[in-house]
């Protein structure tokens, strides 16, 4: 489903939508930025919310959703800050600022690829889980302040713009992505899930030989 | 205003190459891994 809503997007965006009358056609990043943010917020809840119930419940299904949800909002945590550096260039003149939004946007990056060493490091499961899930809850933290930063610091950065004040056919474009980005992150996280589960079931066989994955 | 088609094109294609290349990486660990599960089931 995400490939067809992604196909629909590209056309909506990069044919149907009219250029934006002060950016011109530089503004269709738009349709790749904005829609990896969305991404990358559903995919960090996901693992921000599974790693809560992990603490509470103990259930490794939790612990490797949540590693599903960290890994696939690092993917478009990426996308977005590549994106927008590529956009800032023609726009800002510069390929980078240490502006409020992209600075928290990239403390919440490294606090996340930070989760991921984390888990690579660590050999004993447990520890693994419960230290994965504090690092994901402390930097779930930085979502609301990368949000809300362009509010607090009137800076380089926009704020958000509403639905009413743009062209509806980019509304409709945006909205195609933003739909088609969230289908694929969840789609990346259900396979990223399924591999986690298979990599701890075969790391259990190694420690008590026998035990298989059914 | 200035033609920036470059810079849009860029960032499509930065974006489609970094998800394919997740994606390509994520197929073939989920592959291997199913394979090795198959393995070790009893009888596999």
């Amino acid at each position: 489903m995400a490939l067809p809503a992604v196909a629909v997007g590209l056309y909506l965006g990069l044919v149907w939508a009219p250029p934006d009358a002060m950016m011109g056609n530089v503004q269709r990043i738009m349709y790749v930025h904005f829609p990896s943010w969305i991404a990358t917020a559903l995919s960090y809840l996901t693992g921000f919310l599974c790693s809560v119930l992990y603490l509470v419940r103990r259930r490794p299904a939790l612990d490797h959703l949540a590693q599903a949800g960290v890994e696939v909002g690092v993917l478009f945590n990426t996308t977005g800050l590549i994106t927008g550096s590529i956009w800032g260039r023609p726009t800002w003149g510069v390929w980078w600022t240490w502006d409020p939004r992209l600075t928290t946007t990239a403390i919440m990056l490294i606090i996340f690829v930070g989760y991921l060493l984390v888990r690579a490091f660590l050999e004993d499961p447990d520890a693994r889980a419960r230290v994965g899930a504090l690092v994901a809850i402390v930097g779930f933290v930085t979502l609301p302040i990368v949000y809300f930063s362009v509010r607090w610091w009137r800076t380089l950065h926009q704020p958000q713009s509403s639905p009413n004040t743009v062209d509806p056919e980019m509304v409709v474009a945006l909205r195609t992505m933003m739909v088609a980005f969230a289908l694929g992150a969840a789609y990346l996280i259900s396979r990223r899930y399924e591999l986690a589960r298979l990599e701890a079931a075969a790391e259990q066989s190694e420690v008590e030989p026998g035990v298989g994955t059914a | 205003m200035t033609d920036n088609t470059g810079f849009v094109v860029a960032a499509y294609v930065v974006t489609a190459a970094l998800v394919t290349l997740y994606t390509w990486r994520l197929t073939r660990r989920l592959k291997q891994a199913r394979r090795t599960a198959d393995h070790q089931l009893p009888g596999g």
